[in-house]
């Protein structure tokens, strides 16, 4: 199954369930068609340009660098908005069952969110992740990336009620995230792709990653 | 000093070419003749127009106000002429600059609807794909797409032109049509001169903004030949459709990634001396805006070709929706 396809049954089955009552769904679109309407995403990083470089601590607080993995291979990272997010759940679900395919091409991949490093570990437990998820607090390498942005006042209350209390979660009190973001960067430290979508409900397939993995390969076999 | 109009008119080139001998094989006289005239000038009016360096000539301040007068007073005396033969026929030189693509595709086939009008204005065209200089190449109308000069030129917007990716039919057939655009990587690129320097192709769709880094196979500095390079069947190309609109509707291109945005930009009409523009270069901008806004038609027929989407988010296509848990 294709990761939108289950990303797809998740929505239909969680407005089928009742689970969320109607009037805060209808809140909840509107806080990202307003997001996507301000042309946020077209601010971010983009093919072309170069990748910020970033030290960060992982989930058990082991730094480490983006140059450093460069030096082995190009880098898939991608940001996600936190383990209380069900759809970076299932994206993260998906890139590792995409590692393998990753990893073969000689690439390393990493995620990056806001949340504190206890949450950070409940993302790498709860969906059994073998590669490292970085603790970016503050957003200040989101910020670098053009992803960050801060909540309106309506999604901060809707956040509120649904008991997503960022300032916990991410232990600082910007109410701030990340738009979600995926990135290769080649071992020039320039961006091969880039997609960043404000509606969080949909992502890229992890397999269309892997043409961009195959043309690093080529252009470093060249 | 028999002819002051002379002087204000060399004087006025060499302030728009930086340039005495450029000036003078305009005017048909030698660089010296050319310094010797516009020194004389500056003599009469009794305060230094130009600094001489060796990089060139440049105005000083009260040069440059006796530039805009000077150039008010040729334009009201050409517009007095043009005025007097009553005809409202043309005459004279007029020096236009645009891409090739657009003289070659909207300017050219519909000219003659203008210069029959005016049997005696010669028209000099500068076909370069690439930014003119238009003060230093003497430009008295430019078209063009993307951003404008921050000067004394007045613009008129005359249309919007949309990027698009194609290929020919042929070439798909062979290598496969990209589904989305991380597949170009493994597609052969031709790039032309709006993609050169830029590594990355941005796209939008639905809200999203998707880049990809792409290595072109083949570069060409003209859009024509970029074109032509994908009717050949060399890969895939990125250009503005209305520069592959004959190409498009006759199929022998195809749009890739057709519901996929590149972006457009704004494309101007230019009148590079502002307020000072002779009455044949006003008279050519109405023309060339009075073509677009027929060509408008021939855009929304492309757009037609192969569905362009809207910039939004269906709501109704499918459920977002944020949960918390």
């Amino acid at each position: 199954m294709r990761l939108q396809e289950k990303l797809d049954a998740f929505t239909s089955d969680l407005i089928k369930s009742g689970q969320i009552p109607e009037p805060i769904v209808k809140r909840l679109i509107a806080g990202i068609q307003e997001l996507v309407a301000s042309g946020k995403s077209e601010r971010a990083l983009k093919a072309g340009d170069v990748a910020p470089s970033f030290t960060l601590p992982d989930e058990s607080g082991r730094l480490v660098s983006s140059v450093k993995l460069l030096g082995q291979g190009p880098l898939v990272i991608s940001f996600y908005r936190g383990v209380w997010c069900p759809y970076c759940n299932i994206e993260l679900q998906a890139l590792e069952e995409a590692r393998a395919d990753i990893e073969a091409r000689g690439a390393s991949l990493i995620a990056v969110s806001m949340q504190n490093a206890a949450n950070s570990r409940k993302s790498v437990r709860e969906n059994k992740l073998g590669f490292p998820v970085l603790v970016d607090a503050g957003g200040k390498i989101s910020n670098k990336f053009g992803l960050r942005y801060a909540l309106s006042p309506e999604t901060i209350e809707l956040y509120r009620t649904l008991g997503n209390d960022l300032e916990a979660i991410n232990g600082e009190s910007s109410w701030s995230l990340p738009m979600p973001g995926r990135y290769v960067v080649g071992q020039d430290g320039v961006i091969a792709f880039a997609e960043v979508n404000p509606d969080y409900t949909h992502r890229p397939e992890p397999s269309d990653l892997l043409p961009i993995l195959d043309q690093l390969a080529r252009a470093k076999a060249d | 000093m028999n002819d002051r109009f002379l002087s204000l008119q060399l004087f006025a080139r060499v302030a728009r070419t930086g340039s005495f001998s450029i000036a003078g094989r305009e005017m048909g006289m030698s660089q010296p003749t050319a310094s010797r005239i516009v020194a004389a000038l500056e003599k009469k009016v009794g305060v230094a127009l130009l600094t001489r360096t060796t990089r060139g000539v440049a105005l000083t301040e009260a040069g440059s106000d006796y530039l805009i007068r000077a150039e008010a007073i040729l334009a009201a005396l050409d517009e007095a002429d043009h005025a007097a033969r009553g005809t409202g026929e043309l005459r004279g030189v007029l020096r236009v600059a645009m891409s090739t693509s657009t003289a070659l595709r909207c300017v050219l086939p519909r000219l003659s609807r203008f210069t029959d009008l005016h049997p005696n204005l010669r028209i000099e065209f500068v076909l370069n794909d690439e930014k003119q200089d238009l003060i230093g190449d003497g430009i008295d109308v430019a078209l063009r797409v993307g951003s404008l000069p921050d000067s004394s030129a007045i613009a008129r917007k005359v249309g919007v032109v949309f990027r698009t990716l194609a290929a020919s039919p042929a070439y798909l057939a062979r290598a496969g049509t990209p589904r989305v655009p991380s597949d170009l990587t493994n597609h052969s690129i031709i790039v032309g001169p709006a993609g050169r320097g830029v590594e990355g192709w941005a796209f939008k769709k639905d809200g999203k903004a998707t880049s990809v880094r792409v290595e072109g196979r083949f570069v060409l500095n003209g859009a024509e030949g970029a074109t032509a390079a994908a009717v050949s069947g060399l890969g895939i190309v990125s250009n503005g459709a209305f520069g592959m609109m004959k190409e498009l509707e006759s199929r022998s291109l195809v749009r890739v990634l057709p519901d996929w945005e590149m972006g457009t930009a704004e494309a101007h009409v230019i009148l590079a001396a502002g307020r000072a523009a002779k009455p044949s270069a006003r008279a050519f901008s109405d023309f060339v805006y009075s073509q677009f806004r027929e060509l408008e038609a021939t855009w929304d027929r492309v757009e037609r070709l192969t569905p362009f989407p809207s910039i939004g988010f269906a709501v109704d296509a499918r459920a977002p929706l944020e949960v918390g848990t």
